[in-house]
């Protein structure tokens, strides 16, 4: 794969021959934890997300050179969902399980400071879902603990499926602005 | 990028990330993860939301409604252990008011009472034989009347020449012992 496609993100091929092994250890310390979390979403695997990476990284190595640095990150994420794209479509396996996906982040093992993070956000996360209406509460519970469908939810608590999607997206919202909001 | 925009790209990326977006609309969004960062981002977000949400759970679950089901369950269950163990309790009742009333009779229970018997059996035994030898005589009385008759009264000792034993006898027996046969005259062979 040419992971240098035409436009800004490209640099002339003759800037340098290969990347400074230093800077993409660099760039795996700044941008491994996001990129792990994007593969997450979109591979739902973590064998496979362990895969994609290593390809990704892989691929920065061989062709992270022609990129321009101030958009590093950004190739980084296309080429990181390339790899996905390539991997789920050799494997044909996804899955979409959300508690198998939450089992997988607790195998994962972390460094004392990323298990500090992961706390942190948890706690953050957890007192952000004690401020929520329990209306809200109730549907982030059954979608994300009970790995519910929104209308499995809706059928269940007898209410239309277009409110237990507002529910859900007003606690999505107020949670993401609770991780905002917290100095990490 | 503005919030509204930002929240529509969270909540899409959120739908894509737990299946709820159909075929052509997850194609779509996966055309946009292509090209745009926003996007990409959007869905690590979401993904650190949901794996927060469910590591929240660990350190302490919130408050829940479903679980009025589960507490009515347990709720059931617990009247039945109570009303159980209440019967069980009130069956005590009458055994535990017994028991003292028992104890008062014959203090120290059965196994004081036994021990106290045994006690009473030794000194009884302590008794007969420190007492000497008119209690020895009682039996003897005892056996002469049962098994020697009436007239046995009257010289116990000898009682035997009674059923047959014949003198010569006697006078073999006190020669072998070098018994004076002057002792034997004493005895019931004159009699």
């Amino acid at each position: 794969m040419s992971a240098c496609t035409p436009g800004d993100e490209c640099l002339s091929t003759g800037d340098a021959d290969r990347i400074d092994p230093a800077e993409v250890e660099a760039l795996y310390a700044e941008h491994e934890s996001q990129l792990r979390l994007f593969l997450t979403g979109v591979l739902r695997n973590r064998d496979l997300v362990n895969e994609a990476l290593q390809s990704t990284f892989a691929k920065l190595l061989e062709s992270g050179h022609t990129a321009r640095r101030e958009t590093r990150k950004g190739w980084l994420f296309r080429v990181a969902f390339h790899e996905a794209l390539l991997i789920r479509r050799r494997q044909k396996v996804i899955d979409k399980s959300v508690k198998r996906l939450a089992n997988q982040s607790k195998d994962e093992p972390d460094t004392p400071e990323k298990a500090a993070s992961r706390h942190e956000v948890a706690e953050t996360i957890r007192q952000a879902l004690s401020t929520l209406p329990e209306p809200q509460v109730q549907i982030v519970q059954m979608r994300i603990y009970e790995g519910k469908k929104f209308a499995e939810i809706a059928d269940e608590l007898g209410i239309p499926l277009g409110t237990v999607l507002t529910r859900m997206r007003l606690a999505l919202a107020k949670l993401s602005k609770s991780i905002d909001e917290t100095p990490l | 990028m503005n919030s509204s925009s930002e929240n529509s790209i969270e909540w899409q990326a959120f739908l894509y990330i737990t299946d709820e977006l159909s075929g052509d609309e997850a194609e779509k969004f996966e055309e946009r993860l292509a090209d745009d960062q926003a996007a990409r981002e959007a869905v690590a977000r979401v993904v650190e939301i949901e794996q927060a949400v469910v590591q929240a759970a660990g350190v302490k679950m919130p408050p829940v409604l479903p679980a009025e089901p589960r507490q009515r369950r347990i709720g059931w269950q617990s009247a039945v252990v109570g009303v159980v163990l209440a019967g069980l309790f009130l069956a005590m009742i009458p055994l535990m008011i017994q028991l003292p009333s028992n104890r008062q009779q014959q203090p120290g229970g059965p196994a004081v009472a036994e021990a106290e018997s045994m006690v009473d059996q030794a000194a009884l035994l302590v008794a007969v034989w420190t007492s000497g030898e008119q209690d020895t005589n009682d039996e003897e009385d005892w056996f002469d009347s049962e098994w020697c008759g009436p007239d046995a009264d009257n010289h116990s000792g000898y009682a035997v020449l009674e059923i047959g034993v014949p003198t010569w006898m006697y006078e073999a027996v006190a020669e072998d012992d070098g018994i004076e046969s002057g002792s034997l005259d004493e005895g019931p062979v004159e009699n």
